[in-house]
């Protein structure tokens, strides 16, 4: 098998101690960043990429790959101990979490999260192995009209299929495609919707937007509705480890999480949200103890976390074989990369099949250290969620702006910032998603040039999209994801039942 | 969506919301025709712009249409929708003047480090802190041990001002 050669070779560039060291720091810079409360993994990576500015591409994509991990790791922390899901991919877990760490299970529900998503990571790397350089050699026969036709399937499915309202998704996902018009035109030298601004001209940044919009916006929602009362913290009491009787009903649960969230996680519809309340529901049904489900069952821990892991690692599979981000942390971690001038894709696998590789590599080096970090340093861990809400707050916007300014040190890039720190403050008051506006941002100028250069190549003629097969295939498959949600409004119910 | 959803807004929102989108939508119209038509082989830069700000108004519709129906649906009902935007308006004064006035020491050539303190600070009082010694404190070591730390660590480039220059 060739791929477990390059894989093999990956793993050496991983297990070089510098490179060990990136992915360690990495770890614990997520899980440090990602267990504050509100902080989700998408937001700890915009916070931690400037720290990553100065690196060697290699070295810091490892951080990278390290800082999304502990990140996730830290969300589902927070989420059993707190009560408060960083992310919609957890709520799932805390659910039964919680309840588990009420009931003096807090160690055991942390174990088999941890557990959880260190199987799944590296069952999920597996598949991004085999699954990756295969779709990386369809990849090379598409054309610009498949690659269109894909993005746009993208757009639907993350802004309309998945939300709560395709109107509301949808206009999320617009207001991030007008602000990926914004400056010079890469074709022509154009400047559009600049109106003379120079700092406009480069375009709009996706850390200050992403930052702007999850860091301030939650600031600022939280300020608005707090009310002096401090989250109660459960501690984690009684054993860390768990019984002989937890594994048992542990892995089944993981095995099934990673079938439902590997998949889910790599087509191009995106997010973890789904693939975790599917295996929160689909446990609950194959309960062997249904009567424990509500009140702490290990089983809707293990299962949500597992699905949440292979679907974060699987949305890698078609950010690193066709360069598009279908998830938030996705469009994050190609901000990462096009920072080095590196662009994802089927190009990347032949001009930097190192990189590549040892990234792949690193997601194994980076989960096994997760679990040998951070089940020991669990302690450690809870001090950290009891850091007072005003300290805590004052911090990130502190970091934020800090953030911002490292990137690019001028006023009119922290009015941006503030302004969408509104704009987040607005769209989370009136129940508008956020993620599609980052990936409408990143995408839409993606695109827009996948589409010119289709027209180009058909010489002008329109329906050249319909004309092949592959795309409008994509595009029929992309229409009635649109239409779905319009028609089946069930749809949306079972995420109320079970959310 | 002919039902009002709870969590959703309420129609003084969907509106100005679509106020939102079409202005949008004119903003970029209105780029589009201060551009110069381009001589380039194949498609434009304002092809994408047209598509978007057609999408732009299409929503704006879609939000009028909801708006229209929210009010209908919620005639005499008395609705709270501004209480519910500015919430607790003191602490979001406190952070939003927090961000302002950093941006405005930076712009002064205050420094990061002052702002950082002054934004600290602000936002902890936000949070029910009274801005006394100890949260200036707080932020100000915590600013400047981030500052020492990008700045010789990370050899990245922070605003700087006097307390800058005497530390580095």
């Amino acid at each position: 098998m060739e791929v477990f050669t390059l894989l093999g070779q990956g793993l050496l560039v991983a297990i070089q101690p510098g490179n060990l060291l990136f992915a360690g720091v990495g770890v614990l810079l997520g899980t440090l960043v990602g267990i504050l409360p509100g902080i989700s993994p998408s937001l700890t990576v915009a916070l931690l990429l400037p720290i990553t500015f100065k690196l060697d591409p290699t070295g810091s994509i490892i951080m990278f790959a390290g800082i999304y991990f502990g990140g996730m790791y830290g969300s589902s922390t927070t989420a059993i101990l707190l009560n408060t899901p960083g992310e919609a991919a957890s709520i799932a877990t805390a659910i039964e979490g919680h309840k588990m760490a009420k009931a003096g299970r807090g160690g055991p529900a942390l174990a088999t999260a941890a557990i959880g998503s260190f199987v799944a990571g590296s069952i999920a790397t597996i598949g991004i192995c085999v699954l990756a350089p295969w779709l990386v050699e369809f990849a090379v026969q598409f054309g610009p009209w498949d690659y269109f036709a894909l993005m746009v399937l993208a757009f639907i499915t993350l802004s309309a299929t998945f939300g709560d309202s395709v109107l509301r998704g949808v206009t999320s996902l617009a207001l991030g495609l007008v602000l990926g018009l914004v400056g010079i035109d890469k074709l022509t030298g154009q400047s559009r919707l600049a109106f003379g601004v120079p700092a406009l001209l480069d375009g709009i940044s996706i850390t200050t937007l992403a930052v702007g919009l999850f860091a301030m916006g939650e600031t600022l929602y939280i300020a608005s509705r707090f009310n002096g009362v401090q989250e109660k913290l459960e501690a984690v009491r009684g054993s860390l480890w768990m019984t002989k009787e937890d594994w048992k009903r542990s892995w089944k649960p993981w095995l099934r999480g990673i079938g439902l969230g590997f998949p889910i996680g790599a087509l191009p519809a995106g997010g973890a949200e789904v693939p975790t309340l599917l295996s929160y529901t689909l446990e609950r049904k194959l309960a062997v103890k249904p009567e424990e489900f509500g009140h702490g069952a290990i089983e809707g821990v293990a299962g949500p976390e597992a699905a949440n892991n292979a679907a974060a690692t699987g949305t890698l599979v078609p950010l690193l074989a066709l360069g598009l981000p279908t998830s938030a942390t996705a469009a994050m971690m190609l901000a990462g990369f096009q920072q080095y001038g590196l662009v994802p894709g089927p190009l990347l696998f032949i001009t930097n099949a190192d990189l590549v590789w040892g990234l792949i590599a690193s997601f194994f080096v980076g989960n096994l250290m997760l679990l040998v970090l951070n089940l020991p340093l669990v302690g450690l861990w809870v001090k950290l969620l009891k850091v007072p809400q005003p300290w805590l707050y004052a911090g990130i916007l502190v970091f934020a702006v800090m953030g911002t300014l490292a990137a690019n040190p001028s006023p009119v890039e922290l009015v941006m910032l503030v302004t969408f720190g509104i704009v987040g403050y607005l769209m989370r008051c009136w129940d508008y998603p956020v993620a599609p506006m980052i990936v409408g941002l990143i995408l839409g100028p993606m695109a827009e040039s996948q589409f010119r250069r289709a027209l180009q190549i058909s010489l002008g003629d329109e329906l050249v999209f319909f004309k092949h097969a592959s795309s409008a295939t994509l595009l029929a498959i992309a229409f009635i994801a649109l239409i779905a949600p319009l028609v089946f409004k069930n749809l949306r119910k079972f995420k109320g039942d079970d959310g | 969506m002919t039902q009002p959803e709870p969590s959703g807004p309420g129609w003084h929102a969907l509106a100005a919301v679509a106020v939102l989108l079409f202005g949008l939508a004119v903003l970029i119209a209105f780029d589009v025709t201060g551009m110069a038509p381009s001589a380039a082989v194949g498609v434009g830069p304002t092809v994408a712009m047209k598509m978007v700000s057609g999408l732009l108004v299409i929503l704006g519709v879609a939000h009028a249409v909801a708006a229209v129906r929210a009010r209908a649906a919620h005639t005499g009902r008395q609705d709270h929708e501004l209480e519910e935007v500015l919430q607790n308006r003191g602490a979001l004064a406190w952070v939003l003047g927090g961000l302002l006035g950093m941006i405005a020491i930076l712009q002064f050539g205050g420094g990061f480090i002052l702002g950082s303190t002054w934004l600290f600070a602000a936002t902890a009082r936000a949070f029910g802190q009274p801005i006394g010694i100890k949260s200036p404190l707080i932020g100000f070591v915590l600013a400047a041990v981030v500052y020492a730390f990008f700045t010789l660590a990370l050899t990245l480039t922070l605003p700087t001002g006097p307390l800058e220059r005497l530390l580095g």
